[in-house]
């Protein structure tokens, strides 16, 4: 596999350009800068480790077509952001569809190894990780992206709404909304 | 006694766990790569055909133009183009119809236009407008005697025996028709079959492995070339030979075949590597 190296990143508008022509280098680089986040975004959003491939891998192929709508009013990353937003509905199904067939058959989601300071914390965070996506099976879609953006990934109400293209107002709400039936929700669960 | 930051808590737990740095990244950029790569080849495909059609339209339409031929060219172009009009059944004719209800015909005598099935008539060509000599005209005239040219013409006119009966077209019995013309069997699907009868009805690996191999080198661009390589891969696995069976899955787990086996291949990838691991322990 080809290893990433970090890259100075290229001029926006010539990046841009690049990307509009649909050139592998560029979306690479892309890829290389941004794949993170990216996929940091699509796994809170979905839970499920292969939908977020799935989703990573439909933003970039989607980004030539779409980047003649990069305005550059915000960052290239909060763009990559949207597009999965956008595109996550199909994928949050198939992601529920697999965590509920998951948990019928006992199968845990491989996380990466690493080194566990605090094991017993690591299993209550778990525990709460999988009440949280279990809560968020049952929000609408929008709220769903409002609670990530917003409280996950704490991003103001005003920068997630740019980024899936809604109103400021709309996005406190859905937030608003999302946190309360989240609440109540996981308060019954850890209760 | 409940935690009033468990959402807050959830939040943070669920930012930690995901943070993004998966070991499939290199995997979904090769991916990503092979995609828009297939994406490039099929558009330059599609110009590669509609470039020279058009070049080839334009190239004809001005030679048309050069030798005058400019409307037969058109003419042959639209024609290639728009389908063949259906011709109605009740086209109008110029004779006209009579109605089978006005029985039996008089030969001499005048017939009303109401006595004729006007409905059924085409229009008017003004000889075949009868006009009755007689201004009350009805059935009560049969047999009248009545201005002798005229009305014999017209009689003569719409004399059923004078008039061609029109020719409707009839539906043979079911009984009579010939069977049904059954399409000849599909040899690809028989060796698909054949193949995967063999896999799941005999319980040999190799057999169902030799089958397989058999039909995609028979049909290297089948319909059920997947299947098939997606089955060898299965039958190597249950040969214990993981190395054939990773380079069989990898296809499949990199997307090669869209979505299709993709998260069974890529499942399959990692319990061969557990097993392997599990065998390199002491």
């Amino acid at each position: 596999m080809r290893a990433l190296t970090w890259r100075r990143p290229a001029e926006p508008e010539e990046l841009v350009a690049r990307l509009q022509r649909a050139e592998p280098a560029a979306i690479g680089e892309v890829y290389d800068h941004h794949h993170e986040a990216v996929r940091a975004f699509a796994m809170r959003l979905l839970g499920d480790a292969a939908a977020a491939e799935d989703l990573v891998h439909e933003v970039f192929i989607r980004l030539p077509k779409l980047i003649g709508k990069y305005r550059g009013d915000g960052t290239l990353r909060s763009f990559l952001t949207g597009i999965a937003a956008n595109h996550a509905r199909h994928h949050i199904r198939g992601a529920q569809r697999r965590r509920a067939a998951g948990e019928r058959l006992g199968v845990q989601q491989q996380h990466e190894p690493g080194q566990v300071a605090d094991p017993e914390r690591e299993a209550q965070s778990r525990q709460l990780l999988a009440a949280l996506n279990r809560a968020l099976d049952g929000l609408p879609d929008a709220q769903r992206i409002a609670f990530v953006l917003c409280e996950v990934e704490e991003r103001s109400a005003a920068e997630a709404a740019k980024i899936v293209a809604v109103p400021e107002a709309t996005m406190r709400t859905r937030l608003f909304h999302a946190r309360k039936r989240l609440r109540a929700q996981l308060e019954e669960e850890v209760r | 006694m409940t935690d009033p930051d468990v959402l807050r808590k959830a939040a943070a737990a669920m930012r930690e766990q995901y943070d993004g740095k998966q070991t499939a990244a290199g995997f979904t950029r090769a991916r990503i790569m092979r995609s828009l790569q297939t994406r490039r080849r099929r558009s330059f495909g599609m110009w590669g055909v509609l470039t020279p059609a058009a070049l080839l339209f334009i190239g004809s339409t001005a030679w048309a133009s050069a030798t005058g031929r400019l409307p037969q060219w058109v003419e042959h172009v639209v024609a290639a183009v728009r389908p063949a009009p259906v011709i109605p059944a009740e086209a109008p004719r110029p004779v006209p119809v009579v109605d089978q209800r006005v029985s039996p015909p008089v030969r001499s005598a005048p017939l009303a236009p109401s006595s004729v099935a006007t409905t059924e008539v085409p229009q008017p060509s003004s000889e075949l407008q009868v006009t009755s000599p007689q201004p009350t005209a009805g059935p009560s005239l049969a047999g009248k005697p009545a201005r002798p040219a005229e009305p014999a013409r017209v009689a003569k006119r719409v004399a059923p025996a004078a008039v061609e009966a029109p020719v409707l077209p009839t539906l043979a019995p079911p009984s009579e028709l010939p069977p049904p013309v059954r399409p000849p069997p599909d040899p690809e699907i028989a060796a698909f079959r054949h193949a995967h009868q063999t896999h799941f009805g005999t319980g040999s690996p190799q057999r169902a492995i030799a089958e397989y191999q058999r039909y995609l080198a028979s049909y290297p661009t089948g319909r059920f070339v997947p299947e098939a390589r997606y089955n060898i891969a299965l039958n190597w696995v249950k040969l214990g030979r993981h190395a054939e069976a990773r380079q069989a899955l990898s296809g499949f787990a990199l997307g090669h075949y869209g979505p299709y086996r993709r998260a069974e291949a890529r499942a399959l990838l990692e319990a061969l590597d557990v097993a392997a691991e599990q065998r390199t322990r002491p």
